[in-house]
């Protein structure tokens, strides 16, 4: 048997050895996370898009929308979002996807910010988050994209889906 | 009266900078002194101090200037390669900056800085010295080269905020004042209900005398009865204790709350206040020059200099004042000889008078000139179309003065011939009007003409009438609501085709607002319900227009937010609020709405956004200004300003060349070293743009090297001046010679 010195542990020395225990375990988490993207997948007319986790504050049930007048036909409206107005984009609309979206229970909307312009993205639904690796990003076939290729940098594909990663800048240009 | 630019007001800004410049110097060094081989830092410590030394030279501290220099030159040799840093030379260095640090620190507070500026220059000088005496050379005495920290007048100890954050602030002061106004509410039921249970208690005494008179101390159930009776009074007393209570501890906590907040509240927009002293002080040196161009006399007197006012207040009345100064020397005052032939003396006066009127600031231009014109408006108006003959006839002296805030109005060929004003009125006003404010022009023939400019002291909170438009709920600022009204679908008349009411024996245009909107009823409903509506009588330069709503809601105060950056150009709309139950509501622009409202046909309304853009912009010369030093970049837009040009700013030649595809400008000014893009590429870039290649560009830099001037003359620039020798006249001799 070993002497009591292995066995019994001081408070200090546990709290070490837990520590370092600790330290592996987040630098695994790191190590792997750097690898890996993680990518919001969601819906807009039938259609895979994608937007880099990193990118979304939030995502949110539908809320009351108040409309703008005099605002884009594909400005829906504002809402409150901890009483600060947020003004709420139809992606569909926006894409010239042509009629406005159709709001339902799985309809959410996704916060985002770029340079320093905040706003909600109306989307169909939010799928899942899928982990990809960078390289995964393809450079988009235009040709099979029906919107412009201003708003699209890549492309991936997933479980058969082929998923459009969204160019947030540039949908987010001042208005 | 000062006939420059006082430099002074500057300082505080200057000094910011320079704090930011010297701690960026020191810790380059430092970095340097660790890795001497990395000649990013050099460069980048290089650029702070050349930018240091620009920004000095340009608020005219000679000293700091000097010593920057002379620090500089150590780093251009070492880039060189001439000299090598070392230990020695970085301790020199230090003591270089410390000294400027320290003149920053008292120079421009006018103190004694206990710098001796020679020795400080002549240990730098050392340096050299040292160096090629390979370091045998006895250096400075080590006890020469230390600063002793000076105490400070701690007085104006200041930080940088961001301005988002503070606004950020401001907002949330807003809905505690707000919330604490619906407490005062609270406050009011809670005093009613000590009332109710004093009554209660009353009552119920009257009640249980009465049974026990009825039923007497031993009849049947007697004593059943009594101990609820005695069960009651317990209740009812108690209930009537508490209330009371409750009442008073809240009443006492809300009176002591409200100290608290609105002193929170003013310390706050405290914070934000500046002197209006900032924006007149520009003014003696403008109408200096433009007196003296016009051969004119005049005085100029300034009134409530101390008046403060929101920071971003002064910024957006900055330009709108110019505009009437300028009117009021150009058109108002006649000269001399004029003047002296109808009985005046020979020098006009011009007043200027801030003062604050409760929530409001005042800022009276007033001048002894001629007036304005009747005879010349009216001539202009029907020329123009602003208004039929027969109006004219019916039209009040005042009606016809506000025509000339009518956007296109006058133009620049026809202002030499009115006697009176009309430059840019229509752009004053505007800008008046989107800070809240109002402006009023009152003349008198002959005896001379005064604007008056009414704005509020904030923006923040402002007092809204809620209104039911379709499904929809719309606020409406009360500063511009004259009165609301019950109408029925049968007062309306047609009046020159347009639906209109009488009110009192006045008759008014009325819209529904629906309409203006673009909101849709369930339906195709109209706005009467049973033949009935509202309406909501509004006014705003003096013309009046009733729009008809669905419903009122109410009246409250609500803290103005901002739609976000996604949404910043929506027009009639000034900002949206945020109800009690979380719900947002749209605050509309009533101003912008009776523009649109008196337009009624679709192109009509593309005329009147046309009109505007050119107001805007056809009248002024453009300039940008491109300039890394943000206090340089001041002082240039600032005297530029004066002398009468509108400026937009670039912090180096990347930005400008986004500023250049936003708007057409007339002149570009530019700094060379910047950090991105530098001037000679920016010029070089400019000369080869089909857009931009026929603008003018001027190079102002402390370079006074004869290379960079040749290279500046190789890459395209048209004038190369120096900012040792920037000044006002000569600045306005080049630009207009480049501009014509």
């Amino acid at each position: 048997m070993a002497n009591e010195e292995t066995i019994f542990l001081t408070k200090e020395q546990e709290r070490e050895i837990l520590h370092r225990r600790a330290m592996e375990l987040s630098r695994a988490e790191v190590e792997e996370a750097r690898e890996k993207i993680s990518i919001a997948n969601f819906l807009i007319d039938g259609e895979h898009y994608g937007l880099d986790l990193k990118k979304i504050r939030e995502i949110l049930e539908i809320k009351k929308i108040t409309k703008v007048p005099g605002a884009a036909d594909y400005v829906l409206g504002v809402i409150n979002l901890r009483g600060n107005v947020l003004a709420i984009i139809d992606l569909g609309r926006y894409f010239g996807l042509g009629k406005s979206s159709i709001i339902t229970d799985d309809s959410r909307i996704i916060v985002v910010e770029s340079n320093k312009i905040e706003a909600g993205l109306l989307v169909d639904s939010v799928n899942d988050i899928i982990q990809i690796e960078p390289e995964e990003i393809q450079p988009p076939l235009i040709t099979l994209n029906r919107i412009k290729s201003e708003y699209i940098y890549g492309e991936v594909s997933f479980n058969d889906k082929l998923i459009a990663m969204l160019n947030l800048e540039n949908i987010l240009k001042e208005q | 009266m000062s006939k420059t630019i006082d430099k002074k007001i500057f300082y505080s800004k200057f000094k910011e900078e320079a704090r930011e410049h010297i701690e960026k110097l020191n810790s380059g060094l430092l970095a340097l002194e660790a890795n001497p081989d990395d000649f990013e830092v050099l460069d980048e410590i290089l650029r702070e101090a050349h930018t240091l030394k620009g920004a000095a030279g340009i608020v005219e501290l000679a000293d700091i200037s000097k010593i920057v220099h002379k620090i500089e030159d150590v780093f251009i040799s070492i880039k060189e390669k001439k000299l090598k840093l070392n230990d020695k030379m970085l301790r020199v260095l230090f003591f270089g900056l410390d000294s400027v640090l320290l003149l920053v620190e008292t120079q421009s507070e006018e103190q004694e800085s206990g710098v001796d500026i020679q020795k400080v220059c002549e240990s730098l000088e050392q340096i050299y010295v040292l160096e090629k005496a390979g370091g045998k050379k006895k250096a400075a005495e080590k006890s020469t080269l230390t600063i002793v920290p000076k105490t400070f007048k701690k007085t104006d100890e200041t930080i940088k905020v961001d301005a988002v954050k503070f606004d950020k602030l401001m907002n949330l002061v807003g809905e505690i004042v707000i919330d604490q106004i619906r407490s005062h509410g609270a406050i009011v039921i809670l005093r009613k209900l000590v009332n109710l249970t004093r009554e209660q208690w009353g009552v119920f005494k009257q009640v249980k005398r009465k049974i026990i008179d009825e039923i007497g101390e031993s009849g049947s159930g007697a004593e059943e009865l009594g101990a609820k009776i005695m069960f009651m009074e317990n209740l009812c007393n108690q209930l009537k204790t508490d209330t009371y209570k409750l009442w008073r501890d809240q009443s006492e906590l809300i009176s002591h709350r409200d100290l608290i907040i609105n002193g929170l509240q003013q310390e706050v927009m405290d914070a934000r206040m500046l002197p209006i002293a900032t924006i007149f002080n520009t003014f003696p040196r403008l109408v200096f020059d433009l007196s003296k161009e016009q051969e004119k006399k005049i005085k100029l007197n300034m009134e409530g200099l101390e008046t403060e006012l929101d920071k971003k207040m002064i910024e957006e009345i900055r330009d709108p004042l110019m505009h009437l100064v300028r009117n009021a020397v150009d058109h108002g005052i006649e000269s001399p000889e004029t003047r002296l032939a109808t009985g005046k003396p020979a020098e006009g006066i011009i007043d200027l008078l801030a003062t604050q009127e409760g929530e409001s600031i005042v800022v009276k231009i007033k001048d002894d000139g001629a007036g304005v014109d009747l005879e010349k408006i009216k001539e202009i108006a029907i020329k123009k179309n602003h208004i039929t003959s027969s109006e004219i006839n019916s039209a009040s002296r005042q009606e016809l003065v506000n025509l000339l805030f009518r956007p296109g109005f006058s133009t620049s060929e026809e202002i030499t011939n009115i006697s009176g004003r009309g430059v840019g009125l229509d752009v004053v006003k505007r800008n008046i009007e989107e800070l809240k404010g109002t402006v009023d022009l009152y003349s008198d023939s002959g005896k001379g003409t005064t604007v008056t400019l009414k704005i509020p002291l904030t923006l923040a909170i402002i007092r809204v009438l809620l209104v039911k438009v379709g499904e929809d709920i719309f606020a409406l600022p009360t500063s511009s609501i004259e009165e609301t009204i019950r109408i029925y679908a049968d007062d309306i008349r047609k009046i020159e085709g347009e639906d209109a009411i009488d009110l009192r024996g006045t008759i008014i245009p009325v819209v529904d607002l629906a309409n203006i909107l673009n909101v849709s009823r369930v339906d195709g409903e109209g706005v009467f319900k049973e033949g009935r509506a509202s309406a909501v009588i509004v006014s705003s330069a003096g013309r009046r227009i009733g729009f008809i709503v669905d419903e009122l809601v109410g009246e409250q105060s609500v803290v103005v937010k901002t739609l976000g950056g996604y949404l910043k150009n929506i027009g009639n709309i000034a900002g949206a609020t945020v109800l009690d139950k979380g719900e947002v509501v749209i605050i509309l622009h009533i101003p912008d709405l009776i523009k649109l409202a008196c337009f009624s046909t679709e192109t009509e309304k593309e005329t009147l956004k046309t009109q505007f853009k050119d107001s805007e912009i056809g009248r002024k010369k453009l300039v940008l200004v491109v300039e890394d030093s943000s206090i340089t970049r001041e002082l240039e837009k600032d005297i530029l300003q004066t002398l009468g040009y509108e400026v937009e700013t670039a912090s180096d030649g990347i930005d400008a060349v986004s500023r250049l595809a936003e708007r057409s400008f007339d002149l570009i000014i530019t700094d060379i070293q910047m950090p991105r893009m530098d001037g000679f590429q920016l010029v070089e870039y400019i000369r080869k743009e089909e857009n931009y290649k026929n603008i003018p560009a001027i190079i102002v830099s402390s370079r006074e090297e004869e290379e960079d001037i040749k290279r500046g003359v190789e890459v395209g620039a048209d004038a190369y001046i120096l900012k040792s020798s920037f000044n006002q006249a000569d600045l306005h001799e080049t630009i207009k010679r480049l501009t014509g």
